[in-house]
Formats: C-alpha cells, structure tokens, sequence
C-alpha cells in the first residue's frame, strides 16, 4: 500500500474552480441524458469520493440518485470516510477499486467514475479494463488522470518513455519511442492508452460500443485528463445522437482528440456579478466598467452556468 | 467459361492433415466416437451429461455396470473396442466415412467435424479393419490405405466397400471394434517410447467427467481412473461464479482457490485454467495465454498462483458452436463466444488473484492472515460450487489492523557496534537496543521527537 500523501491531503478539494466546472457540465450532460430517455436516477454511482463527496452531493441533489458506492484504498482513513458520507445510505467499499468492479451488477446500468488523483499505473489500467469487460449496455464510464509528466523534475522524454512503457506497455499504440514523448504530446498519449485500455476490455462484446462522450483538460494545480463515454448499444446510441453539441458545446465525440480546455478566468465577484447579468451576450460585447481580455471573455461565456461561487459561511 | 478443378485429392488427407494432430489426440477422437455410440444408443445427451456434474445428490454408479472401451496399443498394431452400441450400417454407408459434415449438420456429439475417425485411421497404419454391430444391423470393412490413395481419378474412387453383418444379440454387445496394422515407422516409435502413458494420463484428464460415471476406458488392460480438479470452497466465503449464454451456447465460470494436499500444499501441476466443452475437457490446468494468463490484466503464471483454479463449462446441442478447434485440444482464438468468454474469466479471477497477492506480501515480515484462511477450505462438488446468480469470489477477513510501525533492520560492523558499548558502557547490550538506542538519539537530536 503506498504510504505517499493522498491528493486529499495535499489539495483542498472544495477549492477546486475547474474540477468543480467539470462536474458541473458532466450534471448538465446527465440531465440531458436524462430528457433524451436514459433512467439515470436508477442508475448506480459509485466514484473515489475521497472525503468530500462533492459529486455524490451534486448527483443526489440534482438527478435524485439514490444508488451510491464511494471506493475508497486508503484504509487508515475508514473512519473518517465513513463520518464524512453527506447521506446515510451511501455505501463505503475500503479497498482497491479493481476489487470492487468486479461485484457491479450486470444488472443494472452504472455511472463508474474512475477519479484518480496520479499519472497513469497498470493498476489503473487494470480497473478500466475491468470496467469495460463488466459494465453493462447504456452504463457510464469516466476516467480522470493526471498527465503531467510522471517521475522527477530533472525526467524528460526517455525517463517519460520508460515508466508508460512499464505501466502501459500493451495499451501504447504507435507511441514506441521516445522522441514521441514530447511535453506536449502527453495528454494524448495518456488518452490513446485510456482509449485502447478500453477497446480491450470491450474485445468479443459484439453487442456495444463505447460512445465517447466528454474529453476534458483541466488544471486547478496538476493537468487533468477527464475522459468518458458510455457502453452504448445500438439503441443507446441512438438516443445519444438526440443530444446535440449545439446543447453541450463541451460534448466529444473521441476521447483522444481535440479536449475541451476548461479554463476558469480569475474574476472577483463583483466582475462575475456584472458579467452573469449580461449573460448570454452578443459576442461582441464588452464590459465597460473594466478591462478585459476578449479570449477570457469568451471562456466566461461558455463556462458561466457552471462557474463555481465560493462563499464563506460564518457559523 | 475456362473452369479449375477444385477436387480434393486422397492423399492431402492420407499424409497432410494427419501431420497437424499428435498420436494420443487420434485416440482421443476415437474415443469421443466410442462415446457418441453409447449417447446415441442409450439416448443419452451430452448437454445432459454437463448438466449432471452441477447435480447435488449424484445417482451412485455401478461402474462395473458401465459400458466399456478398451484401448490396446502396441508396435504391432492398434485396437480400440467398445460396447457403446455400435455405429448404424445407414450412418455407414452415408455418413461416417465421409470427410467432414453436410451444410446444415448439426449435433451436440463430441465428434463434430467428420474428420475424427478418417484422420486417426490415417495417422495410425496403412491397413485397418472396422467391425460394428448395434441392436438393428452391423457391418464390417477392411481397407488398404496405400492402395486406396493410388486410386484417385474422380468421385467413384471416393468410397469404402462394406459387408452387412448381422445386429448385435443385446444393447451390452452392441458396439465397434477398429483395428489398425501396418502401422507408420513414426507411430511405431512414439510406442516403443511408452506412449501409453501419456495416453492414459490425456484420457484420465480429458473425459475426468465420464470415467466411472458413464464408461470406464481401459488402455493395454490398465483402467484409467478420472483425474479430478482441485476446486475447493472457502469454508466461510464464497467462490467466483458467473453463468450466462452466448449464441446458443451456455457458459458457466468458476474461480476460485485449490485444495491443498495432506501436508498443506497446492500442487502446481493442477494449478489453472480447465475449459470444458459438452463435458470433455479441452485444455486441462492452462497456465498460458489462451485462457488470458499475461494478457492484460491479468497476471503471468508464478509459482504463488499454484492455488488458483478456474473452470469454464461450455455446452450446447450444437457442437459446432464451441470454441474448440478441430483437434478438440485447444481453443480457436478467432471465436467471438471464447473473446467474450476469456473476458469474463479475467472479472471472475480478479478477486482471487487479489485474494493471492494478499497472501504473499512485499513485507515478508508479515504472516497474512489470509494464508490461514487458505488453509481452510472445503474440498467439494461442482454442484455445491455453482450459485443460482452470478457471484464474485470473497473470504470475509478479520478487522484490519493498521500497523503504525515498521522493522528497521540492517548490518553493522561488529567494531562498531563494540565501540558503541564501550561508549555507551553497556559491555552487553544487545545489538538491536543499540539500533534503537541509535535511532532515537536522531530522533532527539534533529528535533524531531
């Protein structure tokens, strides 16, 4: 078990502007799921709430699921998972989540949300593919790594090379040399490795497809990838394509091209306050009363229905 | 319109296919058509015979009530004999000797391609003799293989003369008696090498599921006991079980930890993979890559998974829908039911293979308490294993207890550790009070007490 500190433990994670944005559209997508005939209030959640469950909140509140797992590996912190959970009725499974796909009814239909907080290791690979052997047609699976470059500040392409070749090495694709691991090709190498993590999983059922559907690069501290989809027969499929990009501009249909960069611009709330009253505005239009970046502008004009508010409460 | 001839020649089957299949494997197919007799005679059904491994309260056997076949093998010749009720002169004359199956055959018999018995004549000897007899007609044939092969110049050279016998006085006479002589230089040389052995030892682990409960086999006067599979229970827990169907063919998994021995040991030999068509192990304690070892994710075979066991059941009416390959030894990799198949076994292990690791630590100095928890497992029947839903393999543990300390150990010279005493003047303080004694004196030191 590794005794190195839990992202928990390192980033507060209510303070997380674009992680929050990115739950925040992924409600947005669920609901219009929801309207085009998925019973996702009947589906199962279960995710790596870690201590805050923020997720668990929003999906109980907002589309009234009631079937929740939270996984959680580090095993000394039972306890406090467990008084931590916001509802009595969510269940805390300590262990590796490896461990628990395999207990996912076939059943029922899932929201699986494979948060972690690292760089890409076979034990993660492991999980997706497990999950994509196990879940059942119309179920959801998410993925969430951290692409920043695995290993120490002094690594670069041949040490980057060595440890996906050692995790990843049957999920790498084209990608077998080094001088394909520049910088700024790791988010994609970590999607294409996620992508054909899940096609092997997926091999012999010839019945469903994965439905890519979210393709997210953020960055509250780390660069995060966030990718998913659904295991979609032909009738999920069909429904899917009810739900237009127009709807969802943050929709994608690969995971490995072309991510939705969330950005949050830094704004004070008096900004945002003027801005959201001018929401949804003529793409030509500025705020008078201070200066502005056009591009920031635009981000905000994407994001201002899921920009996080923080306030603090004086109990 | 110019047209190619397509004809198939003689002696493409005389000398080409034989070359892809071992000797023991020839036997094997005969004795899957030995079996398809006694099922066909009696009116038994394979997907029945599967079935009754998953029935609680087995009917006890006589087995010396059970129809035989006799297996004798020697450089001199091969003889298979069975009482299994003979094979019909109709089949005979219409059916058994040609190469391979009509479109649109379909039976649930162990001999599924048509090729078994012309294939094992071939590989065996030059010269060979069929006599069968059911309870309706028999017959009898004879055929010099070289001299068959020379005549080959269209469709009237593609068949076997037959004598009708008469039927078979009783269901227990009824059967088929198959002699080869001539035999090949090569087949003469695995012989006087003592195939027999390993020929018992394919039929003990191949039809494990037929001797003693539907026919005995004996090989040169030996009886070939079942060769059983280690599959236990936990005591308290349960075992992976998952059953679904796929295309007409119903599939059942297994996984879960061996029984050990007497003296508390696994045997490493039985350890694996056991992939079961229509009753008829295909591949017997596969450690390679065919039933997913190495292939990601799962792990390649070590000596620590000696105590793991799965077992996958296929069955259908159709044999032609299982994903065996013609030898009926291996798999066919191209199979959509095996891919689909293969995959599941990888969810139906997990939980084991976790259960495994946890027993073997990195820390070796911990002394997990699963290994006791192996230690105690039922050794049981496949119908106290199977489960009426799917199930996932689990061994309920004792709380966890969260060590908050660690070993430290290393070497250090012995001047050191007597400078440290004549320093310290403790003349006879042990070795270890000294690392702690050091320890925490760092500990002090740096402020980090």
């Amino acid at each position: 078990m590794t005794h190195l500190p839990r992202s928990f433990q390192k980033v507060h994670y209510e303070f997380r502007p674009a992680k929050q944005v990115e739950r925040r559209m992924l409600l947005d997508m669920l609901q219009r799921m929801m309207e085009a005939g998925f019973p996702i209030s009947n589906y199962q959640y279960t995710g790596m709430g870690s201590m805050w469950f923020i997720d668990f909140i929003l999906l109980r509140r907002y589309l009234g699921i009631k079937s929740m797992v939270n996984v959680e590996r580090s095993l000394e912190y039972e306890r406090r998972v467990k008084f931590n959970k916001p509802y009595g009725n969510i269940e805390i499974v300590m262990g590796d989540v490896s461990d628990y796909i395999p207990l996912l009814s076939r059943d029922r239909k899932h929201i699986l949300w494979l948060d972690f907080d690292g760089v890409i290791e076979a034990s993660m690979l492991e999980a997706i593919v497990l999950s994509a052997i196990q879940l059942s047609p119309g179920s959801l699976l998410l993925i969430t790594v951290d692409v920043e470059p695995p290993g120490g500040p002094n690594d670069g392409p041949k040490q980057w090379f060595q440890h996906f070749t050692r995790e990843a090495a049957d999920y790498l694709g084209d990608f077998t040399k080094p001088r394909r691991f520049a910088r700024s090709r790791l988010a994609e190498i970590n999607a294409i490795i996620i992508e054909n993590a899940i096609k092997h999983g997926l091999a012999g059922r010839s019945d469903v497809s994965f439905s890519p559907l979210v393709n997210f690069l953020y960055a509250d501290g780390h660069q995060m990838l966030s990718v998913g989809g659904m295991i979609a027969d032909d009738d999920n499929g069909r429904r899917l394509s009810t739900i237009s990009d127009r709807q969802l501009p943050f929709l994608r249909r690969s995971i490995v091209k072309d991510p939705y960069l969330i950005k949050v611009p830094l704004l004070t709330r008096k900004e945002r306050l003027l801005l959201d009253s001018a929401m949804p505005s003529h793409p030509s239009w500025r705020p008078r009363e201070f200066e502005m970046k056009p591009e920031e502008l635009q981000i905000y004009r994407e994001i201002y229905p899921y920009f996080p508010a923080y306030t603090e409460m004086l109990l | 319109m110019i047209t190619a001839n397509a004809y198939p020649r003689k002696n493409f089957f005389a000398q080409m296919f034989t070359k892809d299949i071992s000797l023991e494997d020839c036997v094997l197919d005969l004795i899957d058509n030995s079996i398809d007799g006694l099922i066909k005679s009696r009116g038994l059904r394979l997907s029945k015979i599967a079935n009754e491994i998953w029935i609680k309260k087995q009917e006890k056997v006589r087995t010396s009530d059970l129809p035989t076949i006799r297996v004798k093998i020697s450089d001199t010749g091969f003889e298979i004999k069975d009482n299994c009720g003979g094979i019909d002169l109709n089949d005979a004359v219409k059916e058994v000797f040609n190469f391979g199956h009509a479109l649109g055959y379909k039976s649930e018999s162990l001999g599924v391609y048509g090729i078994g018995l012309k294939r094992a004549l071939f590989k065996l000897g030059d010269y060979f003799e069929i006599s069968s007899q059911t309870k309706k007609n028999g017959f009898h044939c004879e055929l010099d293989v070289r001299k068959w092969v020379e005549r080959d110049d269209g469709p009237q050279d593609w068949t076997i003369p037959l004598e009708e016998r008469k039927a078979a006085p009783s269901l227990d006479e009824s059967g088929t008696t198959i002699r080869v002589t001539r035999l090949h230089d090569e087949v003469k040389m695995r012989i006087r090498a003592g195939v027999d052995t390993a020929l018992r030892s394919s039929i003990s682990k191949t039809f494990c599921f037929f001797l003693d409960r539907h026919v005995r086999i004996f090989v040169n006067d030996h009886k070939v006991e079942p060769s059983p599979i280690p599959a236990s229970k936990p005591a308290n827990g349960s075992i992976s079980f998952d059953r679904f169907s796929d295309d007409g063919v119903e599939i059942r998994i297994l996984a879960t930890i061996a029984a050990q021995d007497e003296a508390g040991q696994y045997d490493q030999s039985k350890a694996g993979w056991y992939i079961v068509c229509n009753g008829r192990a295909v591949l017997s304690a596969d450690k390679s890559d065919l039933t997913g070892w190495a292939v990601a994710p799962n792990p390649s075979f070590q000596p620590k998974h000696r105590g793991f066991v799965g077992i996958v059941f296929f069955e259908s009416t159709n044999a032609l829908l299982l994903p065996w390959t013609t030898t009926k030894r291996s798999l066919n990799r191209e199979s959509g039911i095996y891919i689909r198949t293969r995959n599941r076994m990888t969810v139906a292990a997990k939980p084991v293979f976790s259960f495994i690791n946890s027993k073997y630590p990195s820390d070796a100095e911990v002394t997990p308490v699963e290994r006791a928890i192996a230690r105690q497992t039922v050794s049981t029947t496949f119908a106290d294993l199977a489960s009426p839903g799917t199930a996932v393999f689990a061994i309920p543990r004792p709380p966890v207890i969260i060590k908050l300390t660690t070993k430290v150990q290393f070497d250090a010279k012995d001047t050191d550790l007597a400078k440290i005493r004549k320093h310290l003047r403790s003349s006879n303080m042990s070795a270890g009070r000294i690392g702690e004694h050091t320890f925490n004196y760092f500990l002090k030191q740096e402020g980090l007490a």
